[in-house]
């Protein structure tokens, strides 16, 4: 096997090995995640991806020590919600694939054919038609993007409140407690207060 | 309940401690059982009174300036205590694991009060200093073991070193035949305890034929050791109440070994039990990691018994008291600007080391107007094969970076980020791609932008993360703990307002993978479609049909 196949195999064993981790939040940094997927297995590398998007979540590739434990994270991360500096949003995880991997091997045996078509040439329709619909694949992605993160924030605001508004309400019940006027009320009604 | 003062009786004589105060011995009777040096005992779990701790017997003592019987055990591990760590290992019915390594959990010092009972365990090991046990003996041995647990690393190894918690390794190995018979004529070779179960137990006495017992002729192995035993005889009282904390649920009281035995063995329960209730939450993973790390660990165990989820729900009903919901400091305004040590990002130990890291290149390269965005490729091209392309068609020399795809992106489309030298040349390329078309595989027409690097909005909050803007301030005295305890990576328990939010945001995910499917299919057709009419040479097929995140 020549060393471009080799290193191609050893890349795809590494593959198996790797878990796909997204949507984290900014806070987390190699140490909180070598923390956190340790609990499972012998966390091996781990890369954070740099993030050249709009969207603030962060992903990495965390390389585990065997398949079986990449797959068992993968598996439940993805039916348990998992967090990971912060509440209540979950990591997600999935397997690595290649093209998630920047500093990947090429694929041995390939071969790249290239020809710049110009105007004149037959085929120079059909290029500009698939031009075009590349184009407009790339807009409805971009659309559909921008909505999911309006969906995402929609619902951490309703959490949001969600939570202000219940946490408003406990507070007032310990105030209540606390300054004495539920003492006083309860005496009042001849009601005993204690958990007894 | 009454307990009788039970029969205790020190044997052979060992030799003296270093300090006078100290005497070891080579055997005891206790409860009507000898114990010698080497054996392997049964020591009772309080929490769980049917399966006892399985240990081996180290060295055994007499503190006359306190008048305290001592014995030094090394642990056998249950499967079930280390669980976690045996995902991928095939264990046999009875096998057991022997503790090594550095921390906690290796050997404990402990009373002889809180033993059960004898217990037969053979080594296995195919390690050559082993004696290797005989098909009879396998067959009487309660347990046998091959492998062992580094406390430390959290690791299972079939290879064991030549000390393991201080004593030679050929202690530990099954004794040599020569020795047994030597000792063939003392006193009842006795083992075999069935079910041991505590107090009132039986016990069912068989003819030794193994080799746990007997001990070694030699007790001068003994003499390094036993100065450090004598003046750390509290640290491993405290070891022992931590030994069962680490390896059982953290917030029940910690007692070492079978307090109720007598009042003498509770003065051992250092009270780490004390501050472990209270503090319950975590400890600091910055200090002593791993103490923590196989704290955490093994509370895991307990959560839901069909799947090993972690609980650490101490730390979310320790914090607020009232909701279980806590956060980072999402929505803080003043938040340090994003960042992210990009600069390490090339410098990984494939052995690829750019000079500058690629970041700042594609920093400058914005800015300079030199960077060119690619896109339209097959995402299964690399960093070298965009490289050529460019090279074969604009006779250019450039830097290329395959984006690398997130989960949403098409799995047919894949982007690059390109680096020519100067502006002009950008110019140039990025005409040329306008007038005429680049046709790669005569399929793709590269489509190609003037660079733009999309960063996040550096005061973005990421969406998602609560907090309690009160319960922030308040809490900011203990900060070190809330740190930790919001830090700590967890799977929520179902009954805490952060598991059902938690749940809304996995609906919410699997609603757009949803989404994202069906466009995608939408895509594919429409491309498809449209080299049908134009009568492509070939169509795209899908031959690896790489798996979206979606279920």
């Amino acid at each position: 096997m020549s060393s471009t196949d080799e290193k191609y195999v050893e890349f795809q064993e590494k593959m198996k090995r790797t878990v796909y981790v997204y949507d984290l939040s900014p806070k987390v940094n190699n140490s909180v995640i070598r923390t956190a997927l340790g609990q499972f297995g012998d966390v091996i590398n781990i890369h954070i991806i740099p993030n050249y998007t709009e969207n603030i979540s962060q992903c990495a590739l965390v390389e585990m020590g065997t398949a079986k434990q990449a797959k068992c994270i993968i598996a439940e991360m993805t039916n348990y919600p998992f967090m990971m500096s912060g509440m209540p949003r979950p990591v997600r995880a999935s397997a690595a694939q290649e093209d998630m991997f920047v500093d990947r091997p090429r694929k041995p045996g390939r071969k790249l054919q290239c020809r710049l078509v110009g105007p004149n040439d037959p085929d120079f329709e059909k290029a500009t038609k698939l031009k075009e619909l590349a184009l407009k694949h790339h807009a409805e992605a971009s659309f559909l993007h921008k909505a999911v993160l309006e969906e995402e924030q929609k619902l951490a605001r309703k959490q949001g409140d969600a939570l202000d508004t219940n946490y408003g309400k406990y507070e007032q019940i310990e105030n209540v407690f606390g300054d004495g006027t539920l003492g006083r009320f309860a005496r009042r009604m001849g009601v005993r207060l204690a958990d007894d | 309940m009454v307990f009788e003062p039970v029969s205790f009786s020190w044997g052979v004589k060992g030799r003296r401690g270093i300090t006078k105060d100290v005497q070891f011995y080579e055997s005891f009777r206790y409860d009507g059982v000898e114990y010698f040096l080497h054996d392997y005992v049964y020591i009772y779990n309080d929490e769980l009174p049917d399966k006892p701790d399985i240990g081996k017997l180290l060295k055994m003592w007499h503190q006359t300036s306190r008048n305290v019987n001592r014995m030094k055990v090394l642990w056998l591990f249950r499967p079930y205590e280390i669980q976690k760590y045996l995902k991928d290992c095939d264990i046999l019915e009875n096998e057991i694991f022997l503790a090594s390594g550095e921390g906690k959990g290796v050997s404990n010092v402990n009373d002889p009060e809180v033993l059960v009972g004898k217990c037969n365990v053979v080594c296995t090991s195919k390690d050559e200093r082993n004696p290797q046990p005989s098909a009879g003996e396998m067959k009487m041995a309660d347990y046998i073991f091959s492998r062992t647990f580094d406390v430390g690393k959290f690791r299972i190894s079939d290879k064991i070193g030549d000390r393991i918690a201080g004593t030679e390794i050929t202690d530990i190995f099954n004794k040599k035949i020569s020795q047994q018979l030597a000792k063939e004529g003392k006193d009842e070779n006795v083992s075999c305890i069935a079910g041991p179960v505590g107090k009132g137990r039986e016990q069912t006495l068989f003819k030794n034929t193994t080799g746990s017992k007997g001990f070694k002729a030699d007790n001068n192995r003994l003499q390094p050791n036993s100065k450090r035993d004598c003046n750390t005889l509290l640290a491993s009282s405290i070891n022992a109440a931590k030994k069962y904390g680490s390896l059982h649920d953290l917030s029940k009281p910690i007692k070492a070994n079978a307090p109720q035995f007598e009042s003498k063995s509770i003065a051992y329960v250092v009270q780490k039990s004390g501050s472990y209730s209270s503090n319950v939450k975590t400890e600091p993973y910055g200090s002593d990691v791993r103490s923590s790390e196989y704290k955490q660990k093994t509370r895991e165990e307990h959560y839901v018994e069909e799947r090993k989820k972690i609980k650490l729900e101490e730390k979310t009903t320790k914090i607020s008291g009232r909701e279980g919901v806590e956060a980072t400091n999402g929505k803080d305004i003043n938040k340090p600007k994003k960042q992210t040590d990009k600069s390490k990002w090339f410098k990984t130990d494939k052995g690829k080391s750019l000079n500058i890291p690629l970041e700042d290149k594609l920093g400058t390269a914005w800015r300079d107007e030199t960077l060119v965005l690619f896109q339209n490729l097959d995402p299964s091209y690399t960093s070298e094969d965009i490289k050529e392309i460019v090279w074969c068609t604009f006779g250019e020399e450039c830097t290329a970076m395959m984006r690398p795809r997130d989960t949403f992106s098409s799995l047919d489309n894949g982007q690059a980020f390109v680096i020519f030298h100067t502006k002009e040349i950008v110019e140039k390329v990025v005409d040329e791609l306008q007038r005429r078309h680049l046709m790669i595989e005569d399929e793709r027409p590269l489509v190609a932008y003037k660079g733009n690097l999309e960063v996040a909005a550096q005061h973005s909050k990421f969406i998602g993360h609560q907090s309690i803007a009160k319960v922030d301030l308040r809490q900011r005295q203990r900060s070190s703990d809330w740190k930790e305890a919001v830090g700590t990576s967890h799977y929520p328990q179902p009954n805490t307002i952060e598991y059902d939010m938690a749940v809304e945001w996995c609906l919410l995910h699997k609603q757009s993978d949803l989404w994202w499917k069906a466009l995608h299919e939408e895509q594919e057709k429409e491309l498809i479609e449209l080299k049908r009419k134009l009568n492509c040479t070939s169509i795209i097929g899908k031959p690896d049909k790489r798996e979206m995140n979606v279920r």
